[in-house]
């Protein structure tokens, strides 16, 4: 049973200037589904779409992000909801359904309010509870469950440390208990002693609710630690996708098996070598796989077709010629 | 004297930042009586390690000049370095020690072409008289970071990915032939992938130039990967302090135990065990009486909470606990 089926999704950044009309290929022909009670990790570096892709996940679809080709359902309550058709829906299911923690969510809280009163205000517009009483029960109850101390909520933002902040809103989206958490770097910005104790929140609230979260972050330990599939992203593109365990024991694109390999551990010293070369532009990506020009083991073919994924193992996809011959179709 | 046998040498330096007003004011002690040195004939890339807030950026602004220590005395080459008001002095200073920072992305202006950066370095420290000679300086420093003054000649910063930009960052403190690098934080902006190269530079630089590095970060793993002495720092205090290898894989200090406990491992079956206890107020944590870490600490005692520990010598470390004062 899927939560979100995404089929594939071009998302392009259009900009005309003088009538030259230039387009970002963010997201490229990207399908994939998030199952109900399961953690996906979406990993990649800075650039790669990570972010445009959630961003019309979300719906936050606003010039000059437009989507050229397309699906995204949800599902709740037996029903499917494609949001991309129907825009109204969109409102009713935002924090209900899907709930999104955005990067440096630690600063949206408003500096001269009380935590309760972000809370009421977020209560009062999705349900139907005007009593301010009611509403302390039903915040307490949450953040109890969630192992947070009750103090924070008559505290300012400016009071709680970064960790707490950042502990307090992925409360705020969590208290409407939506079916999809989508969190966007929750923990890059924090050290790590407070990104274990966000984690260990998500976590909680994972096991808890029963919902999916999709993860995305650059670093790979805290997918190792967190996520039950991942999904690797390059220049636009799903390059590979398989359980935690496929990933890390068994890459099979070159470029997965660079970013594990990359990665120091304490206790070894022996020498990383980090891709070589530099993240491609999405303006005028590579022709045929768009990794040919750092891949060591780049083919002919690989510079004039693109590779489709391919499913390789059960559950474990990827997409380059060295695992199947299979072309995209477009 | 004993500062003339260190490259840097720093004593009892202190740092207090008072916020809101001078009576009603919270007194917040950014670094607490902190000493270190660094040796001088042998290059060296010391780590401070600590979370946000615990003074380590503080300590690394004081040691280049960017701000006064409240008290105490940093030395280089046994010069001491709150003295070095005259032009003259300063810029030997300068020549001699070098920033890397945080944010290439902030680092150089969007408008202005990096080289320019390179071409004022190298022309304002005099070791170019005009822009003929100053490219084949800049030309000698880019070889070192791995690329070239074709590549970057006439770019302006967005034309450069983040690990391009640190490393012209690192090609510019290069250029006056330092000894001293003092990076804060400069792979944390860096994507994961190209992490790796900024970090093996150091090394190399380290290795082949006899560069010393003063490393500051919140990243474990590349901390272990290249250092050879770490100082592990907690709300102003260096906790513990020595050779990379005894520090972080033999921890003696509680906070260094959670720290490196808490880096999450690129393994998936090394998952964690088990809950930490996080501080909800940190600015309280500043003004606290005895140990700062009490509060978190598993099996903290009575003294813990009255006394502040001193520092004493345990298996090749400096350690600030009262566990191991007997």
């Amino acid at each position: 049973m899927y939560a979100l089926k995404v089929e594939n999704l071009k998302a392009y950044y259009i900009t005309s200037l003088y009538g030259i009309e230039r387009k970002v290929r963010a997201v490229d022909n990207v399908s994939f589904q998030v199952m109900e009670n399961e953690i996906l990790g979406i990993a990649g570096e800075s650039g790669c779409g990570k972010s445009t892709l959630l961003k019309t996940l979300i719906g936050l679809i606003k010039p000059p992000l437009s989507v050229i080709g397309g699906e995204i359902y949800y599902k709740y309550d037996g029903k499917e909801v494609n949001i991309l058709k129907s825009s109204s829906d969109l409102k009713e299911l935002k924090w209900k359904v899907f709930s999104y923690v955005p990067q440096g969510s630690m600063n949206v809280l408003n500096p001269t309010r009380k935590i309760i009163k972000t809370f009421e205000d977020v209560i009062k517009v999705h349900l139907n509870v005007t009593n301010n009483d009611e509403i302390r029960n039903m915040v307490g109850e949450h953040l109890k469950s969630l192992g947070l101390p009750l103090e924070v909520l008559n505290s300012f933002p400016h009071q709680l440390s970064g960790g707490m902040r950042q502990r307090v809103t992925i409360a705020l989206a969590t208290i409407l208990k939506p079916k999809v958490i989508i969190t966007d770097e929750a923990t890059t910005a924090l050290d790590v002693v407070v990104q274990r104790g966000v984690i260990q929140l998500l976590k909680r609230i994972q096991s808890e609710f029963k919902n999916s979260i999709i993860m995305v972050t650059h670093d790979m330990g805290v997918h190792a630690n967190m996520a039950d599939r991942i999904i690797i992203m390059y220049a636009g593109k799903l390059v590979e996708i398989g359980s935690a365990k496929d990933i890390f024991k068994n890459p099979l694109h070159p470029y997965t098996r660079y970013l594990i390999e990359s990665l120091p551990k304490i206790g070894d010293k022996t020498i990383r070598r980090s891709v070589p070369g530099a993240p491609p532009s999405l303006l005028n990506p590579p022709s045929g796989c768009r990794f040919h020009p750092r891949c060591p083991y780049a083919m002919n073919e690989c510079k004039e077709m693109v590779p489709d994924l391919i499913e390789v193992e059960k559950g474990h996809k990827v997409a380059c010629f060295l695992h199947g011959k299979e072309v995209e179709k477009v | 004297m004993i500062e003339q046998d260190f490259l840097l040498y720093v004593k009892d330096l202190t740092k207090v930042f008072i916020i809101g007003g001078r009576f009603l004011g919270v007194k917040l002690v950014a670094v607490n009586k902190e000493s270190f040195s660094l040796p001088l004939n042998k290059p060296e890339i010391f780590t401070i390690a600590g979370e946000t807030g615990s003074g380590k950026t503080t300590l690394a602004r004081m040691i280049l000049g960017l701000i006064e220590p409240t008290s105490g005395e940093i030395y280089y080459k046994g010069e001491k370095i709150t003295d070095l008001n005259y032009k003259k002095n300063r810029l030997k200073f300068m020549r001699e020690v070098q920033p890397i920072f945080q944010n290439p992305f902030e680092a150089f202006n969007p408008l202005k072409r990096v080289d320019s950066y390179l071409f004022n370095t190298a022309i304002n420290f005099g070791f170019a008289q005009n822009r003929q000679e100053a490219m084949e300086v800049i030309d000698r420093s880019l070889q070192a970071v791995g690329l070239s003054l074709k590549e970057i000649e006439k770019r302006y910063p967005h034309e450069l990915s983040g690990g391009q930009l640190q490393r012209v960052s690192i090609a510019r403190a290069l250029i006056t032939t330092p000894s001293l690098l003092v990076a804060d934080e400069p792979v944390s902006m860096v994507d994961a992938s190209l992490r790796m190269s900024i970090v093996n530079l150091f090394k190399d630089l380290k290795e082949k130039y006899g560069v010393s590095v003063l490393y500051i970060t919140h990243d474990l793993t590349t901390a272990y990967y290249i250092s050879d002495r770490i100082a592990i720092m907690y709300r102003g205090n260096i906790v513990e302090m020595g050779p990379v290898e005894k520090v972080m894989l033999k921890p003696l200090h509680p906070y260094t135990k959670l720290l490196i406990e808490s880096v999450p491992e690129p393994d998936i079956d090394k998952r964690w065990q088990g809950e930490i206890k996080l501080s909800a107020q940190e600015v309280k944590e500043f003004s606290k009486l005895g140990c700062k870490f009490s509060d978190r600490c598993e099996d903290a005692k009575d003294i813990c909470f009255k006394e502040e520990p001193k520092k004493i010598f345990v298996d090749d470390r400096w350690i600030m606990c009262h566990r191991y004062i007997s």
